[in-house]
């Protein structure tokens, strides 16, 4: 409803998966890049970590996005992503299988297996890979977590063709140094690690994502403003989209070019915000807007 | 491959007793390692996925930041580096006999953009203990290395009001400058130059006669090193030395990260710690040693981490 008001093609702010209309800032590029790279460098299991907000699930998506852009018919990537892991093993097989769109000849973990190895032996043939995302994963039961290790252990090709993905809040780190998930945790390849934006990240994250949705003279957020939502976020990229996207709207309703402080602590109280970074009231706002 | 992978199955099948579904697997399993070490692992290798390809809308997404810089300032007036001077600051290209050097501020860089990643820092300001250690030296080589890598625009300011340094090394470019945007309201673009380096934009000290002092105190200061931190994806910030002078600590109340330069056999030891404790613990990004003896190990420069803290 602003776009127009500001100069803008789109929607500066809202969050697509696909990463060609996707700003992210640059440590979630940066995160997103090492994942791709350790999915196409076969590294088996990749964990990535980082607090509420910070754009994980977001990723997952990109980055199932970016790698089925890549299967063709000769050479078909397939890949399952597990949203919400507290399942039994049986119910992860089931989601798996699903998501693969594998079809086992009987509901039966032996015929399971079976069909996961001919799945693996077929990507390997087509040098592909068979990627598993699991979100969430600090929430998994660590007899679950061995599940997939055990999983992985199929796959004893000298090219890795199961890639694992484990993603979560900073909890599933202390999670895997857990004795007993011993085995699994020496099979990490890669950690990576998600953070919040500083200021000036948060501000160039909003300049660049106004840049991409057709910005090209003054930005409507002046300093005092831009500190504000820092302030009232701390650099948490889902609560900088809302509130920007909250202020530009207050600010078009009161026919304001440059937006001060005030349009964004107007925005935050539209939004029920307590101060400074509400967390609960922000997961719940992501649950509705995914 | 294939075809025989499938007869030696076959054979198997047959030769063996009816199996329960574990025992296939495990049959699967073998016959999956004789295929795979006759096949050997050459034909995995053949086709792989093509990760430039795949990373192009991350690359794409990184351009971004060059573009903002670049829409920016439009209309920025351009110069051209003086080069051929006796004292010509470009060692990284035009001085065959300091490769070395050359090297040392490589790694330095390398070493500042793994740190960048990490604390998220886009503005550095470097300074040191008394005046003529290195600060100029240090940060125009830094930017020409930084400027080096695709999609990373650099700007760097010349905030030594007093001695002008930067802007004397850079051709003595015409007003405005810093001062002026400090002092009254001129545009930036209109104060910051292209140089002809690609990705590399300079701001020159510009002319006052006021107190640098009290420019650095005032709230312009501050607005301008965030809309420059924004725009630029590593702001390199030129301070007059640290000591006996105020302009400093102002300086850096608006930078996020600070540096260093001692230079051998000239910094003192009591000095160095002095600078040290006069900074912010958070900021220090590291000290860079100049003009080191050259021994087999290390070259001209050498990079100490974290040396502060």
């Amino acid at each position: 409803m602003y776009s127009n008001f500001y100069g803008l093609t789109q929607d500066p702010f809202r969050l697509t998966p696909d990463p060609r209309f996707l700003h992210l800032a640059e440590p979630h590029r940066n995160t997103l890049r090492a994942m791709v790279e350790g999915v196409v460098g076969r590294k088996g299991l990749q964990v990535a970590i980082g607090p509420i907000g910070t754009g994980k699930t977001t990723l997952l998506y990109c980055l199932q996005h970016i790698l089925s852009h890549e299967a063709t018919r000769e050479r078909p990537l397939r890949s399952a992503f597990v949203v919400n892991p507290t399942l039994t093993p049986d119910e992860l097989f089931e989601a798996l299988f699903d998501e693969l769109e594998i079809h086992a000849s009987a509901p039966t973990k032996p015929a399971r297996l079976r069909a996961l190895h001919e799945l693996l032996l077929a990507s390997h043939k087509s040098t592909s890979a068979v990627v598993v995302i699991i979100d969430e994963a600090h929430l998994m039961p660590p007899e679950l977590i061995e599940e997939v290790r055990l999983l992985m252990n199929l796959d004893n090709y000298p090219v890795n063709v199961l890639q694992v993905i484990l993603c979560g809040q900073p909890e599933l780190l202390p999670l895997l140094t857990k004795p007993e998930l011993a085995a699994l945790k020496q099979r990490i390849s890669v950690v990576t690690k998600l953070r919040a934006l500083t200021l000036t990240e948060t501000r160039a994250y909003i300049a660049e994502r106004l840049h991409v949705a057709g910005l090209r003279g003054e930005s409507p957020f002046s300093t005092s403003a831009l500190e504000e939502v820092f302030r009232l976020t701390n650099g948490v990229p889902r609560l900088i989209n809302s509130i920007c996207d909250h202020a530009l709207g207050v600010g078009f309703r009161r026919q304001l070019k440059k937006l001060g402080a005030d349009a964004v602590l107007e925005a935050a109280e539209e939004m029920g915000w307590e101060q400074p970074a509400p967390v609960a009231p922000a997961e719940s706002l992501a649950k509705t807007a995914s | 491959m294939s075809k025989f992978f499938n007869e030696t199955r076959t054979v198997r099948k047959t030769d063996s007793v009816p199996a329960t579904a574990n025992v296939d697997i495990q049959d699967l399993v073998s016959s999956l390692k004789q295929h795979m070490e006759s096949n050997g692992a050459a034909a995995s290798h053949s086709g792989q996925i093509d990760l430039q390809h795949l990373l192009q809308p991350l690359e794409e997404s990184d351009g971004v930041a060059s573009k903002v810089a670049a829409v920016r300032l439009e209309n920025c007036r351009s110069i051209k580096l003086p080069r051929t001077e006796e004292r010509s600051f470009l060692v990284s290209q035009y001085n065959p006999a300091m490769q070395a050097a050359v090297e040392a501020y490589r790694t330095l860089r390398t070493r500042l953009v793994k740190q960048q990643t990490r604390t998220g820092a886009r503005s550095l300001v470097i300074t040191s203990s008394a005046q003529g250690e290195g600060k100029t030296l240090t940060i125009f080589n830094l930017a020409i290395c930084y400027a080096k890598i695709e999609n990373w625009p650099v700007l760097v300011v010349d905030a030594d009001l007093r001695t002008r340094g930067l802007s004397i090394l850079a051709g003595d470019p015409e007003s405005p400058g810093l001062a002026e945007i400090l002092e009254r309201d001129c545009s930036y673009q209109s104060a910051i130059l292209r140089t002809d380096i690609p990705g590399l934009h300079i701001l020159p000290a510009g002319e006052t006669s006021a107190s640098p002092s009290e420019l650095f105190s005032g709230q312009r200061w501050k607005e301008f090193m965030g809309w420059a931190a924004e725009s630029f994806r590593l702001v390199l910030v030129d301070s007059p030395p640290a000591l006996n002078l105020a302009d400093f600590e102002l300086i850096a109340s608006s930078c996020e990260s600070v540096m260093v330069v001692a230079r051998a056999r000239k910094t003192p030891r009591e000095s160095l710690a002095k600078v040290l404790a006069q900074v912010d613990p958070r900021k220090i990004t590291g000290v860079v040693f100049n003009a080191a003896e050259e021994t087999p190990e290390n070259g001209y420069y050498r990079y100490t981490a974290k040396a502060g803290a």
